[in-house]
């Protein structure tokens, strides 16, 4: 779901192309998947970018470029980057 | 202008109560009527005072620890490769079979990693068309039953576990002294078929329920073909469809199979057959006649004669309660009334009978009913239930044929293999062979004839006294009948074993094993197959004692068919088809032409007498079914349909016979015939017929309290009452007051919602004349007309609402842009009361089972419950009220628009989701229980105690893992299965389509509306015009539950429409 999205596997596993074992970099708590959620925009790749590109850097997990093209990335024309918020999203 | 009054009478004159209690007001139904709660609910678990229940939970978040203070942490262990093919956490489906009465069902099993989780009917199964009911559904729990026999045993292990338990064993350590009882049976039987061979199979017994199998019957053929030509396969099932079979007998001089289709019946009677639900084809005959109930477009007409009150009987628009002993003489008289046989033998026989046929109105009723049947010649149906004697079924057949339904409504067909034999003179046969000592060898291949057999034949004293040389028992469980015999092998579940079996139609239907045998069991087929020490392909009989996940059972099932088929590209079509699909396509039987042989009927007919006094009347339990699921929970805790007691069943008699023997629901009564005595509690059931004592079979087993620890002590044994003669009906029985009484423990009075128009219902012609009647119902419809406004101005909310079912329209962004808007409507036309839905809730949703104790104290879990309502006329009439109507309607949670529960939430653990969802957030509740108090459903139930944490290893496998599994102080409800919705919409926008209900789309359903046997339920996008749901909502009959109170319910229902004959509405 998220790489359909064009969230990075960086994102949330972190660089692990460099790491010697693999370890947890982000909290994966509630509150940082929420961050995401209300603000997907600021955390996809941009167009051309492949979600596996290691190599891409992230500051910060913000990549604005994707908001040059409002078009596809904004409102209702965006159906599918549409993050849900609300509590069943997540908790079944 | 009030639409009922307190006491819940509608304007109409009719009295809608759900006990007898609250027709008569009692100061008990009072007392629970302004507890809210009953007595108990906030006082502390069983047995531990309130301090102690502190302490024990203080212990328990001392030992928790700062590690988690709810759940233990457990290590996990990944695969170290995956499997190819195979996706961790995507669950698949399966199509198999699962057998009942020997006729094959057809269901699509969940695997969620090799792991089954959830049973659904195949839509594609003749006999199940996508529904299920609960004993289908609570097959999955059986697989997983802890109790079932988990080893194979014979007097050398027994001795030594009962070394061991005494604690001799321990020297030399425990591996050295494991008995292997495979390898010794093996042994055995190597031993023994040389001397079996010499006698060519004299000697050898074999006791088996009834099963249509193909490769089962074609085993047993070789068998008795081959070298055992004299061995002798016995056939007993509790259930037995002997008078079915005997009555075609006699009308046909053949053994055939009568199918009704109630898709093109107009008008239906029954005579004491549960056809909607515990007989025969039960899901097939309960979709077709809910089609034509469904939305009150031209519903048929069903009578039901009966004595007790079945789910057929509540969805009867005419219901005649006469005792179960004089149906005969309804059937007969009905016959006389329509010239069945006019001017032969027959018609004498049958006018004979008919001036003794009645009590009170019975002769005008039955002749208001002839004339409707007359009216629709060729587009009715009689049928007539198993435990009516083959006198009513042959003069059925007549009444059928007179009527011109051969071939239209009423279809027959051959019997299959195996099943059209009679199972009590079957086991009469084996008994006397016992008894005069020539059977040497018996094996009992899933029967259970100690708990189950004709008591006259006294089987547990046979296999002491005339003990054969050597017995063998394989069984699911380590039963009554497995104590007494030699050897026991435990047998495997369906859902374990290969094998095959016709639907009711004849349909061929494949089963595969869905995980390999968690105990170690052998099938039927391959356990006839090992004795008859068979080599199939690349397995042997020798593989089996070794390792029992052999290819046996497949090798089996697949040669049998590779023969059978004659398909030419059986390895490459054929065999994959079959077992994708379940079944195979055009192997139903072809309908036959009979004619009804008047004379031999005639003779049957003369032969009847009519009985007097008081009967006793033995049937299926619509849960426990013969006693297979005695050690369910699911089964002993949903309540059943009618009396909604839970755990228990009890001797069901009217308020009048009730009084006349003197009486009270728990009182005992004793009941003897043929030299025994029994104790059961009485339970008194409006609408049954007076002078008739209904007990349902299956309960009361007494088996080894250690592994059947839910069967031990529920309910009371009726077998010991029945005879080789009397099967279903007692005659010559003695009822009387007992000495004491006995809690029984009902769920009819939780949640009342007294004196609100909540069912609503009305005729045809009142349909016709106003077609708005079931919403103009509200009070607020009422208040609108007096104020001459509109009801949206009088239900007018003080502040701007979100406004979920506007769409784009909404003012909240989230609301506007979500897609769906998720709604469900049910039709209370085709509802019956069944109780599937609940159990596949069950299932679906990890609900618990909390016991007796807690059951009565209104903890039950259930996120679905089906309310029973009685009906009569008249206020608070007594006399009225012995012969009710009754009104199902299932209340889920109603995912108000404005909901009640959400605003007091001091923690915002109940909150409202775009998609106009009421989530329950299980991790932020604190358990104060506000919401249930505030909400008008009463749907929602609170983990008072760790109900799951106690749950054996063994039933956690059958864990739904995507739901959560709620701990203690937790509130939870009806979800909407939301697991499924999330599923489906992922899986949607994964493939660029979106949820709905066209071809293109992706399905979402919740397991209420899957499960439902008549499709009641709709669920889906109510924004969507064209979705199901949607229209439904459109509907005329469309209401909602207690929306004048401006919750904006999302379930919605249909009002019934009855279908009552106008000249027996105005007698």
């Amino acid at each position: 779901m998220h790489l359909r999205a064009d969230v990075g596997c960086k994102s949330c596993h972190g660089s692990v192309d460099e790491m010697d074992i693999v370890r947890q970099v982000q909290p994966l708590s509630m509150g940082w998947c929420l961050e995401c959620h209300r603000d997907p925009t600021s955390h996809v790749r941009p167009q051309g970018v492949s979600v596996t590109d290691a190599t891409t850097t992230e500051p910060g997990r913000r990549v604005d470029r994707c908001r040059q093209d409002p078009a596809r990335w904004s409102g209702d024309a965006a159906p599918h980057l549409n993050p849900p918020i609300h509590c069943s999203a997540c908790h079944r | 202008m009030k639409t009922t009054t307190e006491n819940g009478t509608a304007e109409n004159g009719t009295t809608y109560w759900r006990s007898l209690g609250q027709l008569e007001n009692s100061p008990e139904f009072q007392e629970i009527l302004a507890r809210e709660f009953p007595e108990g609910i906030t006082e502390a678990p069983d047995d531990v005072s309130r301090r102690g229940f502190l302490g024990a939970i203080a212990a328990t978040v001392a030992l928790a620890g700062m590690t988690s203070c709810r759940k233990p942490e457990t290590k996990i262990l990944p695969f170290n490769k995956r499997p190819a093919g195979y996706q961790p956490g995507i669950a698949q489906q399966y199509a198999t079979t699962i057998l009942r009465d020997g006729h094959g069902i057809g269901v699509l099993v969940k695997s969620n990693d090799g792991r089954p989780t959830k049973i659904e009917g195949n839509p594609s199964h003749p006999s199940s068309l996508g529904g299920s009911d609960s004993q289908l559904q609570a097959e999955l729990l059986q697989l997983y039953d802890p109790g079932r026999s988990h080893e194979a045993s014979n007097a050398h292990s027994r001795m030594h576990a009962a070394e061991e338990h005494d604690g001799h064993g321990e020297h030399g350590g425990h591996a050295d002294h494991e008995v292997n009882v495979w390898e010794e049976f093996a042994g055995w039987l190597n031993d023994a078929t040389g001397d079996m061979m010499t006698k060519q199979g004299g000697g050898v017994h074999f006791l088996m329920p009834p099963s249509s199998s193909p490769s089962l019957q074609a085993a047993i053929a070789r068998m008795t073909n081959g070298s055992f030509p004299k061995a002798r396969v016995h056939t007993w099932t509790a259930l037995h469809r002997d008078n079915e079979f005997a009555g075609s007998q006699l009308a046909f001089g053949k053994t055939v199979a009568t199918h009704c289709d109630f898709a093109k019946a107009d008008v239906v009677l029954t005579l004491d057959c549960d056809f909607l639900a515990s007989e025969g084809n039960n899901l097939a005959a309960a979709r077709a006649w809910g089609a034509r109930r469904k939305g009150a477009n031209n519903p048929s007409r069903l009578y039901a004669v009966e004595s007790c009150f079945t789910t057929t009987g509540t969805a009867a628009d005419h219901r005649f309660r006469t005792k179960s002993s004089d149906i005969p003489a309804v059937a007969f008289a009905l016959a006389n009334v329509l010239g069945v046989g006019a001017g032969s033998e027959l018609q004498r026989a049958v006018s004979a009978h008919d001036a003794k046929a009645f009590a009170k109105n019975g002769k005008q009723w039955l002749e208001i009913v002839a004339r409707d049947l007359q009216a629709n010649a060729g587009k009715c149906a009689v049928i007539a239930g198993r435990n009516q004697s083959p006198a009513v079924h042959a003069i059925v057949q007549a009444i059928n044929e007179k009527l011109g339904n051969f071939g239209k409504t009423v279809i027959h067909t051959a019997v299959p293999a195996g099943i059209g034999g009679s199972c009590v003179k079957s086991i009469q046969e084996l008994a006397a062979a016992m008894q005069a000592g020539t059977v040497e060898t018996l094996v009992f291949l899933g029967s259970n004839p100690v708990l189950d057999a004709p008591a006259d034949l006294k089987f547990g004293e046979l296999l002491k006294t005339k003990k054969p040389k050597t017995t063998v028992h394989v069984g699911l469980y380590a039963d009554e009948t497995a104590k007494l015999c030699d050897w026991h092998l435990p047998m495997a579940h369906e859902l374990e074993s290969w094998g095959d079996a016709r639907a009711f139609d004849g349909t061929v239907s494949l089963q595969q094993p869905l995980v390999a045998p968690l105990h170690g069991g052998v099938s039927a087929l391959e356990f006839v197959a090992f004795f008859g020490q068979e080599v199939v392909g690349n397995a042997s009989y020798e593989d089996l004692p070794a390792n029992r996940d052999t290819t046996y059972g497949y090798e089996l099932v697949k040669s049998h068919w590779q023969q059978a088929s004659g398909a030419p590209d059986f390895d490459t079509t054929w065999w994959p088809k079959a077992l994708h699909d379940g079944m195979v396509e055009g192997t139903a039987f072809a309908a036959e032409s009979v004619t009804a042989n008047g004379g031999a009927i005639a003779a049957a007919v003369q032969a009847w007498k009519k009985p007097t006094g008081i009967e006793v009347s033995l049937r299926a339990c619509p849960k426990m079914a013969d006693g297979r699921y005695a050690n369910n929970s699911w089964m002993a805790e949903i309540p059943d349909p009618l009396t909604k007691l839970s755990w228990d069943n009890a001797a069901l008699v009217s308020m009048a016979t009730a009084k006349q023997l003197g009486v009270q629901n728990g009182d005992f009564l004793t009941i003897s015939s043929g030299g025994t005595q029994l104790q059961v509690p009485a339970w008194i059931l409006p609408g049954h017929a007076d002078d008739s004592v209904t007990i349902y079979l299956g309960w009361g087993r007494q088996p080894d309290e250690h592994h059947m620890k839910v069967a031990h002590g529920a309910g009371f044994n009726a077998y010991p009452l029945r005879s080789s003669a009397q099967q279903w009906v007692l005659n010559d029985a003695q009822v009387s007051r007992g000495q004491g009484s006995y809690k029984l423990v009902c769920t009819q009075e939780h949640g009342t919602m007294a004196g609100r128009a909540l069912v609503r219902e009305a005729d045809v012609a009142t349909n016709k004349a106003n077609p708005r009647w079931a919403p103009k119902q509200s009070p607020l419809d009422q208040a609108a007309a007096l104020h001459k406004q509109t009801e949206k101005d009088v239900n007018k909310s003080l502040w701007t609402e979100r406004g979920y079912d506007l769409g784009k329209e909404s003012m909240d962004e989230a609301v506007r842009r979500s897609p769906y808007q998720w709604g469900m409507v049910i039709d209370l036309n085709a509802c019956t009361g069944c109780s599937a839905c609940m159990t596949a809730c069950v299932a679906e949703n990890n609900i618990p089972m909390v016991g007796k104790i807690q059951v009565e104290r209104n903890r039950e879990m259930f996120w679905i419950r089906t309310d029973r309502y009685f009906t009569s006329r008249g206020d608070n009439n007594l006399e009225m009220a012995e012969d009710p109507q009754v009104a199902n309607q299932p209340v889920p949670c109603m995912q108000c628009e404005n909901a009640p529960c959400e605003s007091v939430c001091p923690v915002a653990a109940t909150t409202h989701s775009p998609d106009g969802l009421n989530d329950m957030v299980y991790n932020r509740c604190i358990g104060t229980r506000y919401c249930s108090n505030n909400c008008p459903y009463k749907v929602r139930r609170y983990n008072y105690l760790d109900y799951l944490g106690t749950v054996p290893q063994t039933k956690r496998m059958a864990f739904n893992p995507d739901v959560t599994v709620r701990s203690r102080g937790v509130m939870e409800k009806c979800t909407y299965c939301v697991q499924r919705i999330n599923g489906g919409r992922i899986e949607a926008k994964l493939a660029g389509k979106k949820v709905g209900d066209g071809a293109n789309d992706v399905h979402v359903t919740t397991a209420c509306a899957q499960a439902c046997p008549t499709q009641a339920i709709t669920f889906g996008n109510i924004i969507e015009a064209n979705s199901a749901v949607a229209r439904l909502r459109g509907s005329d009959l469309n209401y909602g539950l207690l929306s004048e109170l401006n919750t904006k319910p999302r379930t919605t229902y249909l009002g019934r429409v009855r279908n009552p004959n106008p000249e027996l509405s105005n007698a």
